[in-house]
């Protein structure tokens, strides 16, 4: 089956469920249907060869129920045949209108309405599912290579009693990967809507570049604080810790916001300048409730607080605004503004300090004053006026966000890179960011 | 679905493979939330599905399906056959069946109160009473109740006999305070991020129980908000069990893990500091520390009867007076390493192939009582319930913050302070644990978010620890 064909009996089964459930509403009642499905291609590689391979075809529905202040929510896996799915659906959805009644009510529900009607289906030029492991692998075959090839289709589906009804789809491939020599590796993705076996070929060779580099005697730097450059790699891992609680306003609303100061009129570089953009075509602009979002919100812009992602929810809990953000409030499609400082120029500009490919594992190491701590990883290397002098051992940092992307921020790169989300945790998540790098005069190593 | 209908199906498919296995997972968990006395999530989250597994010239191919029809599934087997056969000639290793042993047997979680004898309405009010047990005061600005029950069922059937089928059931409580004073706010759980998590039924919860853990927890909550930020320097250091579950997770377990150490993870989650030639020679803590792989722990989240490849699952020491003994690796890294493992093949669910995982990794209990370790800390910290981890790609240099800490002064824990952080390096870490608390002090806990793997998959594990004390490590504070 194509993946064409899937999408229109997707779409046209999750329209038969709508239609089968609505007419079984009682008086008050309201229903919101979510569709997330996939057919995916996971294919793992250790040492240029094939470790596992894994095909999913994973369709869910999410049925909410409210009713008078009150709702319920039950998610099921669709079975693929008609009459199996809706007699499910029946079922469960009784169960809901029985249980709802017994359940507190909840001051801040967000009424379900009809936030519109949208279809936006992606199709892209994805490689043949038979030969994409010789084409990845003819380029590798001299490598330590290893990582993840994923991609296929990812559908999300939006619709309510109310008459909303929005369906996206898209085609998109990641392939995730490390090269190895030794313990040195260099990092590389590939990832898009079109494969191109040219273009695959360039990201190995640039990766591959990077881990030339590694041959230089490995450098031994001591703990303490670096002028510092800060890939656009290692800038989207900040940008994820901050997306993690750091610009939601329920947790800033609750107390567990840990860029609270910045909320409340701490000012970083005037460089820095955040926001979510749908333009960027990374994810669709509809949330879990349907809402669409406004193109951009602006997050920091000039390095003052602008906005924080606020759900309906949120907004209604706390009186504000709702700037239609999915019930996680976290950042869906990040820009961060681009600067002046040349590619050419980034050593250079760096002079005598560190240049961090890529960081890890990065986690809040004190929530009130939004200080955070993770590793270096892959190539990361020792500068010494302007000439790289060799890869350094792993270093732990452990620094102020408001210094890094504040008093600290010398310059950002006048070129940013595009990173799509390659979590694959429970399903393919769409999401993605465009950065660019940062030059810092000050960078803490605490171990 | 039943073992009978998953067998009969099995029967129908054409199998052109050298062998071919169907395991079915169900997962139906309840998750009820509560946060400042109002409802603020009640969902029911069902997934069902089928994963295909063939054998076919060395090499297994996975297909994973939620369409369990005898057409859907026998289209999976095709494909993952011909997948099979397309990637033998790049396999990473040939694979036999012995990787997949025939099995035949049933495990059950030990439940005597189902929580389905009590109404979601019930459950809903009882979080909304915990949740005023948390308001003592108005600086707690954020009060959170929450419960989750899982039932999973998984079965397996494959070409050559293996016949299992398990049942598990998860009941899981969480309680959180902030509080906030200024642009002061801190935050205490009961015991971390959702760490209470165990494999029975209501029978365990108790009530008024409970409720005194809320109103500890919001009152702790305030006296961090008040505390002094904790000193830095180098002491001794004395981990609650709730910590030393997050320390054990990070800086043994993960390290442990054959398929890592094999470099499978090394894209993702990272490698291991562990060389396969360790094992049986290294010397990874003081000769205090016992480590324990055992999912035969009554209660305890990650226990089971066999692990996915039909490996039945036993006991084993991992470290033994300090020795490392055996990795973390199920059939498939034991035949590419040559070292010895345990039962730990596992997928987090019918969408995701098996991995070597964690199960229940304890530290078994020593002979000091907390009095001893305490009165033997002249200078030092008490920490309690993981809030911040962070570990390199080779498990070694870590960092981690916790909720709670107390100054232990001449023997004795004195004041609290806040924002308490400590880091060091694994492989010398383990070497300076000088006391390990007794059975008195030994507590379980289990978290559903293990996570690793390429797809992705975030899995249960459960880990068990008496109170532990370490010496001269690096701690500071905000």
């Amino acid at each position: 089956m194509t993946n064409k064909d899937l999408l229109e009996g997707l779409e046209r089964q999750f329209q038969q469920i709508q239609e089968h459930l609505y007419i079984q509403l009682h008086e008050g009642e309201d229903l919101s249907l979510n569709l997330a499905g996939e057919k995916s291609k996971f294919l793992r590689f250790n040492h240029s060869k094939i470790r596992q391979s894994t095909d999913v075809l994973d369709v869910r529905v999410y049925m909410t129920l409210q009713k008078q202040w009150k709702k319920n929510g039950v998610t099921f896996n669709l079975e693929g045949s008609t009459e199996v799915d809706l007699a499910k659906s029946s079922e469960l959805l009784k169960e809901l209108q029985m249980s709802v009644e017994g359940l507190p009510k909840d001051p801040a529900i967000v009424p379900i309405l009809d936030h519109g009607q949208s279809r936006d289906v992606h199709f892209g030029e994805l490689p043949d599912a038979d030969s994409v492991h010789q084409d990845i692998l003819s380029v590798t075959v001299h490598s330590d290579f290893s990582g993840v090839l994923a991609m296929g289709v990812v559908v999300e589906g939006s619709a309510n009693s109310k008459g909303q009804n929005h369906f996206y789809a898209t085609e998109n491939f990641s392939l995730d990967y490390s090269l190895f020599n030794d313990e040195k590796a260099a990092k590389g993705n590939y990832a898009g809507t079109q494969w191109s076996n040219v273009e695959w070929q360039n990201s190995f060779n640039e990766t591959k570049k990077s881990l030339q580099i590694l041959d230089l005697p490995q450098q031994s730097i001591e703990r303490g604080e670096y002028r510092a450059y800060l890939a656009p790699a290692a800038v989207k891992e900040l940008l994820e810790t901050i997306s993690g609680g750091g610009v939601s306003e329920g947790a800033y609303q609750h107390g567990q916001c840990p860029l609270s100061l910045l909320h409340e009129g701490q000012t970083w570089s005037k460089k820095f300048s955040l926001r979510e953009n749908f333009n960027l075509g990374f994810t669709q602009a509809f949330n879990e409730l349907g809402e669409v979002s406004p193109t951009q919100v602006n997050i920091v812009e000039q390095g003052v607080y602008q906005n924080f992602l606020t759900s309906s929810r949120t907004a209604k809990e706390f009186g504000l605004l709702s700037n239609q953000a999915g019930e996680g409030e976290y950042l869906r499609s990040t820009e961060l503004d681009s600067g002046e400082l040349k590619k050419e120029d980034v050593l250079k500009s760096l002079g005598t300090g560190i240049y961090l490919s890529n960081l890890h594992y990065l986690n809040w190491s004190d929530t009130n004053e939004g200080r955070i701590t993770g590793m270096t990883r892959y190539a990361c290397f020792w500068v010494e006026d302007g000439e790289i002098k060799g890869p350094i051992k792993d270093l732990r940092f452990d620094e102020h966000l408001s210094r890094i992307f504040g008093e600290q921020l010398e310059q950002l790169t006048d070129f940013r890179e595009s990173f799509l989300e390659t979590t694959t945790y429970d399903r393919r998540h769409l999401m993605g960011c465009l950065v660019p790098g940062a030059m810092v005069s000050s960078f803490k190593f605490t171990l | 679905m039943d073992i009978a209908k998953l067998q009969k199906l099995l029967t129908q498919l054409k199998n052109h493979s050298d062998w071919l296995g169907l395991r079915f997972y169900s997962k139906d968990m309840n998750r009820m939330a509560v946060r400042n006395e109002n409802p603020e999530n009640n969902f029911r989250r069902m997934s069902a599905g089928i994963m295909v597994e063939v054998l076919k010239d060395g090499a297994f191919a996975n297909f994973g399906t939620c369409q369990m029809d005898l057409s859907s599934v026998q289209s999976a087997v095709n494909e993952a056959e011909a997948k099979a056969e397309l990637y033998a000639k790049y396999k990473l290793f040939h694979f036999t069946e012995e990787q997949r042993p025939k099995a035949v047997g049933e495990y059950s979680s030990s439940v005597v109160k189902d929580w389905k004898t009590l109404s979601q309405g019930d459950l809903n009010q009882l979080l909304v009473e915990t949740c005023k047990k948390i308001k003592v005061s108005d600086k707690i600005v954020s009060r959170r109740a929450e419960a989750e029950f899982t039932e999973l069922q998984y079965l397996f059937v494959s070409s050559n006999g293996t016949e299992l089928s398990q049942n598990l059931k998860f009941t899981g409580t969480f309680v959180e305070a902030t509080a906030k004073e200024g642009v002061q706010t801190q935050t205490r759980t009961d015991s971390g991020f959702r760490g209470k998590m165990y494999q029975s039924g209501f029978e365990n919860f108790n009530k008024d129980e409970y409720f005194k853990v809320a109103d500890h927890v919001a009152k702790e909550a305030l006296e961090l908000i008040a505390a002094e930020n904790c000193p830095e320097g180098k002491m001794d250091l004395v981990l609650s069990p709730d910590q030393m579950m997050l320390q054990i997770h990070e800086s043994i377990g993960h390290p442990l893990e054959l398929d890592r150490i094999l470099g499978d993870e090394r894209n993702y989650a990272g490698s291991s500091f562990v060389k396969l030639s360790d094992f049986g020679k290294m010397q990874y803590g003081s000769s205090l520390l016992n480590v324990t792989f055992d999912p035969t722990v009554k209660h305890q989240l990650a226990s089971y009867g066999y692990d996915d490849s039909g490996l039945k699952a036993e006991k084993e020491f991992l470290i033994k007076n300090g020795q490392l003994v055996k990795g973390l690796g199920g059939l498939e890294s034991q035949a590419r390493s040559g070292v010895e493992g345990v039962a730990n093949f596992r997928a987090k669910s019918w969408n995701r192939a098996p991995i070597d995982r964690m199960a229940n990794l304890n530290i078994e209990p020593g002979e000091s009582t907390v009095d001893e370790i305490i009165g033997a800390v002249k200078k030092g910290i008490y920490m309690e319930s993981n809030r911040s981890w962070s570990i390199d790609d080779y498990r070694n240099k870590f960092q981690f913050g916790c909720e709670y800490g107390r100054l232990i002064e001449n023997g004795k824990l004195t004041k609290i302070v806040k924002n308490p952080n400590y880091r060091g390096v694994s492989s010398s870490f383990w070497k300076s644990l000088t006391m390990v608390g007794n059975q008195d002090s030994f507590k379980a806990f289990g978290t559903p978010y293990c996570g690793k793997g390429e797809p992705n998959q975030s899995i249960w594990v459960g880990h068990a620890s008496p109170v532990c004390m370490f010496n001269d490590v690096e701690v500071f504070g905000g």
